[in-house]
């Protein structure tokens, strides 16, 4: 009889160990489930949705509670009892054998009992009756935290992404300081010399500045933003290059009318400040004959020969001031040319402004068509701005702007033009082609004929037609199709009515369902004979309707 | 292992030699059937009497014979038909004349005094002969005239109804059903069991019934099973069980909550545990357990469940009724 109680509690334990697993998995189940929730939320707030103290407390609060449930409802002996003969088609022996043992005098029946059980038990393995396994429940729990790992994954990434915005965005305030510095230098200059193009050129710096140091919500816009805007200024002053290529600045053409009039040549000076190139040439070639026959020091005749065959050489590289220096220094040596370099020096110089001139002609007839196109522009509400060309703080600009570019070409290719507060500018080439700027419309108000666009409002109000289609007609006068009847047989019934209008109110089963009890009652009740009973069932049972 | 064991292992042993004489005599006249046989006998060992239900021709009538043939009790039969009378049954008084010259009541006794009577197609005869006899199948007396006469142990009432021709006839009322400790259903025998029918009884020669077991030891044996014991759990399974075929108890089955009208008495509680003694005794073991109570369940209760209009109606019966209670209870055990 001892052996009984030794299995039973040995059972019990291993039965307690497999109801702590399916209560750990339960409550694993739930707790990876209320982790996923915190950190769903946790990710929404944008904080790291895994962290190892929630998850710590996660695996205590289960392994707590299934020790807290296993406390509450471990199998007691008799139970245990039960469950081995309920595994096992014992026939109930082990709880017999359990209760009649716990009997301090069991009866003789009672005692064969016993002794019968426990002959059966001694010869049974009971081990395989309480197998432990593997709670499913815990595959279930691996699922919340999957999903929570991903979610962990997934922050991490913005994260990193977020960091590289960071490190992005100070990039780009760094490029914007510089825009800001050069602004400031740029604002130096315009005091010095009073220019108010150097103005606009301070303003538009400012503001691309200002704009490309606005906080955007992520990487992309950031880099697309400042590509823009860098792109736009670098348009801008190349316009500006190529304008400073054909205008003479205010502060050169000063500097060289300053030069001829130190030269006594105060009509040319007056010609080239007021920008008049070719009558500037001709006063030149007077120069250059005047020269031809005045006696001037060799020196300086050399210096300007130099200096003007060096300034027509890099006109096509240089800039402007340089430009403006060679004129300047040319008209300084201009009383010191030989007659030969002289000559060549002058009919070069000659050639420079007939070509300035030229250029001019060719720059002014540009100018119309573009400030046509600016009207035009202006009336569609888009800003253009024409800001004429500096010295060397364009080339240093355009120096910046293409190291910024190159710096935010890593991460992408934005396109230009897109986003707001663009800068669109007239390109040259682009006179009278409307369409060709995206988002622009013309006077008429018509759509640009770039599908997609922001502005684009489409091709036609009525895309199905200008008339609006007829609905089909549901209702209408039943119709009597007429005919002929054939030669094949045909087949007629009359089914006599009551009349067209008589229908049930009510359904016949649920006429039968209510009146069902009252029958039931009137069976059971009246006196009928039992003989008779049945014949009224099986009425009752012939008038049931039919499901 | 004491005496006393040993001692009840020998009388355990002894009923599952007698049970399995018997069902093996009652086997060479009855051919198949081995669940009546089988139920038959429980019934006759727990004192008990049975309903056969089935058709006619089905050897219910040569199965009693032979029972009564095998246990070597008195047999009687009584056909019922609607002009039974009590007096048919139970007996009366009738005048006779001693040597003296004296006329004085005599009881004559009737088949029910016999130990082992069929009471064949009980469901003809008027509810008032049915009483007479379900009167002496429950007090084991009858009393006629005033004077009380007791049935001699054991008493087993074999009742047969015939499913068919129900018109004109008395079905029992519940009351009396409730008496029946089984209700057995005989059904039409198998194309192999027709051979052997035909083999057995269409020849010359015809199997001989032995008897195996005489009053005494039916009375031994009838004690023993009383005896066998069954732990408290096992008793709460078999209450379960019945409660479940109640309709307004809150833990019936579906099936009982619509269709039943009243759900078994505790007459079929006892049944069952009588029942299942039996069947663990026959199992060789000394206690009764779960199977052995779900196994007595159907038999045991199927009678005394009445289905409402809506289950008649709908062609159901009480065996759906009582097998459902049996899984619900064994699912929640």
């Amino acid at each position: 009889m001892e052996l009984l109680p030794r299995i039973l509690r040995a059972a019990q334990a291993r039965i307690s160990w497999q109801l702590f697993l399916t209560y750990l998995g339960l409550l694993l189940a739930v707790a990876s489930s209320a982790l996923l929730l915190v950190g769903i939320l946790q990710f929404l707030a944008d904080a790291p949705p895994f962290r190892t103290d929630f998850l710590l407390g996660a695996l205590a609060a289960a392994f707590t509670g299934a020790l807290y449930l296993l406390w509450r409802g471990h199998p007691t002996l008799s139970q245990t009892a039960h469950i081995l003969d309920g595994a096992g088609k014992t026939k109930d022996r082990y709880y017999t054998a359990y209760l009649f043992g716990q009997s301090p005098a069991p009866e003789r029946m009672e005692e064969a009992a016993i002794a019968e059980c426990q002959q059966f038990i001694q010869r049974t393995e009971w081990r395989p009756l309480t197998p432990i396994r593997f709670p499913r429940t815990l595959i279930v729990a691996l699922a919340p935290l999957a999903a929570l790992a991903f979610l962990q994954l997934q922050y991490t990434l913005n994260n990193k992404a977020a960091e590289s915005d960071v490190s992005l965005q100070k990039v780009v305030d760094q490029h914007s300081k510089k825009l800001s510095d050069l602004a400031a230098k740029i604002d130096e200059a315009r005091r010095e010399h009073q220019s108010a193009e150097l103005e606009l050129l301070v303003k538009e710096l400012r503001n691309t500045s200002k704009r490309i140091s606005e906080q955007r919500p992520n990487n992309e816009e950031i880099r697309k933003a400042a590509m823009r805007e860098f792109s736009s200024l670098e348009a801008m002053l190349q316009e500006m290059m190529r304008s400073a290529q054909l205008d003479a600045s205010p502060e050169e053409l000063k500097s060289l009318a300053e030069a001829l009039k130190q030269n006594d040549q105060e009509e040319a000076a007056k010609l080239v400040e007021e920008g008049k190139f070719e009558e500037a040439a001709k006063k030149l070639e007077e120069l250059a004959k005047k020269l031809k026959e005045a006696s001037n020091p060799e020196q300086i005749r050399q210096q300007l020969a130099e200096s003007m065959r060096e300034g027509v050489d890099r006109l096509s590289e240089d800039q402007k001031k340089q430009v403006a220096e060679q004129m300047k220094q040319l008209a300084q040596a201009a009383a010191s040319m030989q007659d030969p370099e002289v000559q060549e020096a002058l009919k070069k110089l000659q050639q420079l402004m007939k070509d300035l001139a030229k250029m001019q002609q060719n720059r002014q007839a540009q100018k119309k068509g573009q400030e046509k196109q600016q009207q035009q522009q202006q009336q569609a509400g888009s800003q253009q701005r024409e800001v004429p060309m500096t010295a060397e703080s364009l080339k240093q600009l355009i120096e910046a702007l293409e190291q910024m570019k190159r710096q935010l070409q890593e991460g992408g290719d934005p396109q230009p033009g897109e986003g707001d507060q663009m800068l669109t500018l007239q390109m040259p080439g682009q006179q009278g082609e409307p369409g060709n700027m995206p988002g622009s419309m013309d006077a008429s108000g018509d759509p640009s004929g770039n599908p997609g666009s922001e502005l684009d409002f489409g091709t036609t109000d009525t895309p199905f037609g200008a008339e609006q289609p007829e609905k089909p007609k549901a209702e209408g006068p039943a119709k009597r199709i007429t005919g002929s009847l054939g030669e094949g047989e045909t087949l007629r019934e009359f089914i006599g009515a009551a009349g067209d209008d008589s229908k049930a109110k009510q359904r016949y089963k649920e006429i039968y369902q209510a009146t069902q009890a009252e029958a039931q009652d009137a069976v059971t009740q009246e006196t009928i004979p039992l003989g008779s009973r049945l014949l009224i069932r099986r009425y009752f049972e012939s008038i049931r309707p039919k499901e | 292992m004491s005496k006393e064991t040993e001692q009840v292992e020998e009388q355990a042993t002894e009923f599952r030699t007698k049970f399995d004489q018997i069902r093996s005599e009652l086997g060479k006249m009855m051919v198949g059937q081995e669940e009546i046989i089988q139920g038959v006998l429980v019934a006759f060992f727990a004192a008990g009497h049975v309903l056969l239900e089935g058709v006619p021709g089905l050897g219910k009538t040569m199965l009693v014979r032979t029972l009564a043939e095998a246990v070597d009790l008195n047999f009687s039969r009584v056909q019922f038909t609607p002009d039974l009378m009590p007096a048919d049954i139970i007996g009366t008084n009738i005048i006779i004349e001693d040597e003296k010259g004296q006329k004085r009541f005599q009881f004559q006794r009737g088949p029910v005094f016999a130990h082992v009577l069929l009471a064949d197609e009980i469901n003809r005869a008027t509810p008032k002969t049915q009483s007479a006899l379900l009167e002496a199948m429950q007090e084991k007396q009858v009393t006629v005239g005033g004077t009380h006469h007791k049935v001699e142990e054991p008493f087993l009432v074999l009742a047969t109804q015939n499913p068919l021709e129900m018109e004109g006839t008395y079905p029992l009322p519940e009351a009396q059903l409730d008496r029946f400790f089984f209700k057995l259903k005989v059904n039409y025998p198998t194309e192999d069991d027709l051979h052997t029918i035909l083999d057995r009884t269409t020849k010359k020669e015809a199997p001989d019934v032995r008897k195996v077991i005489n009053r005494e030891e039916i009375l031994k044996l009838r004690e023993l099973v009383r005896e066998v014991p069954m732990a408290r759990d096992i008793q709460a399974h078999a209450i379960q069980i019945l409660m479940s075929t109640h309709p307004e108890n809150k833990e019936a089955s579906p099936l009982a909550k619509k269709y039943a009208r009243y759900g078994a008495s505790p007459r079929g509680l006892q049944a069952m545990i009588l029942a299942a003694n039996i069947y663990a005794l026959l199992d060789g073991r000394f206690h009764a357990a779960r199977a052995d109570i779900e196994r007595a369940a159907l038999p045991a209760l199927r009678h005394r469940v009445l289905l409402n209009f809506e289950g008649e109606a709908e062609g159901k019966s009480t065996d759906e009724v009582i097998r459902e209670a049996v899984e619900r209870t064994a699912t929640t055990a």
